[in-house]
């Protein structure tokens, strides 16, 4: 009964529609020429009237929790970076890089488009009770500036048998970018090998996987690291107290 | 019978070269007034799974994925709203926590699964939360359609007035 409820009142509510898209030209900037400027074009697919503002931001990604590190610079003149966009209206917005002209590794950033909240200075209406839930967008790009010729670099710099904060023995790894350029890597398939108490590399037990913690996307930008413990595989010793890991 | 003869008089090889422009969109289509389903609130749990609170739309035509974060004006609270502000000394009577579910909708393709039921129930916004959509995608994701669940523990104790939060939907790419 009281799961009916809730159905006849959800019918009640209103269905406002916040529709935001945006596409990059090019995440690569080049530092000078034509490529130093790319278009991003900014929709709103809704019904109403949003302002939105653009900005970017220098990002640094947390080697062990792989979370963005941002922060707020003027290294790209963006024209325009305010925008009030009409329902169904499209606008182009330029992005030029104006940061330094010579780079010695490839810079990561992220170009943020971020509805501005205009609606929070509503009357309160004369009822017992009232909730309001409000919605924004912002959409978040991921852009580098390069040098040219930058280039990616991947290893697994240190592999080591580690416990975990929940207490589990885990395979901790170092994957180092000691490349000029960001890294995509997708469902990344590792070579383990146990290592004897000799530091001997036991090979004819080596074998080929994709860890579960690998199968997604990991981005190590230019010249940075990023850290991921692994969960034991099933048919590895627990007596092994060393490995080696290559990609 | 209509016979035709094409003679191709060209010479030298072709470069087809295309560019795809990088989309990245999110429709948000939040129910905003909750105002007739509060009562319920103050006396009962929302039902197992919660109660649907937004539904919201993303494309994106990156192969590797995209990331979904959630972010909280009042840190997972709905908070008590006075003379267009939220109340500044926060009582126990001001405010209703709450977690979210994200889950698949009906509508549109997802490029790949849904992330694992750990990473996307009973998130709490207490903090920034983040969701992964990056496993596996074979194909772009294309206005796919992802409801918010929210949960709440009955609370008798509140105040009468305006409860609000505003929560911001981030999509981002990686």
């Amino acid at each position: 009964m009281r799961s009916k409820i809730w159905i006849v009142l959800l019918g009640a509510l209103t269905l406002p529609m916040f529709a935001l898209r945006v596409e990059l030209s090019n995440d690569t900037f080049a530092t000078s020429g034509r490529s130093a400027n790319r278009n991003l074009f900014v929709t709103n697919n809704s019904g109403k009237m949003i302002a939105l503002e653009v900005y970017a931001q220098s990002r640094i990604v947390n080697e062990t929790t792989g979370i963005d590190e941002l922060d707020d610079i003027e290294d790209f003149l963006i024209y325009p970076n305010q925008l009030l966009l009409q329902p169904d209206e499209q606008q182009v917005v330029t992005l030029t890089w104006v940061g330094p002209q010579e780079l010695p590794e490839e810079r990561a950033f992220r170009i943020v488009v971020e509805e501005l909240n205009l609606s929070l200075d509503e009357e309160s209406e004369d009822e017992d009770m009232t909730v309001k839930l409000a919605a924004l967008t912002k959409v978040v790009k991921a852009a580098y500036v390069a040098p040219e010729n930058a280039k990616a670099n991947v290893k697994v710099s240190k592999s080591e048998v580690a416990t975990s904060d929940t207490g589990k023995k885990v395979i901790r790894l170092t994957l180092k970018n000691t490349g000029t350029a960001h890294k995509i890597l997708k469902q990344t398939l590792i070579k383990l090998t146990p290592v004897d108490a000799s530091g001997k590399q036991l090979k004819d037990q080596s074998w080929e996987y994709i860890p579960d913690e690998l199968n997604g996307v990991i981005n190590i930008l230019a010249r940075s690291q990023r850290i991921i413990e692994i969960e034991w595989p099933d048919n590895l010793s627990a007596s092994v107290t060393e490995v080696n890991v290559t990609l | 019978m209509l016979c035709v003869s094409v003679t191709a008089g060209t010479s030298g090889k072709t470069a087809p070269k295309g560019e795809v422009e990088n989309i990245l969109e999110m429709n948000v289509v939040p129910f905003e007034n909750l105002s007739s389903v509060l009562p319920e609130f103050r006396k009962y749990d929302t039902p197992v799974g919660g109660v649907i609170i937004a539904a919201f739309t993303v494309s994106n035509n990156d192969a590797n994925g995209f990331q979904i974060s959630l972010k909280s004006e009042q840190r997972g609270r709905l908070v008590r709203f006075v003379d267009g502000q939220f109340v500044s000394n926060i009582k126990d009577g001001d405010y209703i926590n709450y977690t979210l579910n994200l889950e698949r909708g009906p509508g549109g393709q997802l490029g790949g699964e849904m992330p694992t039921e750990s990473e996307r129930k009973n998130l709490d916004l207490s903090n920034e939360v983040l969701v992964q959509f990056d496993d596996q995608l074979d194909i772009s994701t294309i206005e796919a359609e992802l409801n918010l669940m929210l949960n709440t523990k009955a609370k008798e104790n509140l105040f009468r007035g305006q409860y609000k939060d505003v929560i911001t939907f981030v999509i981002a790419d990686l």
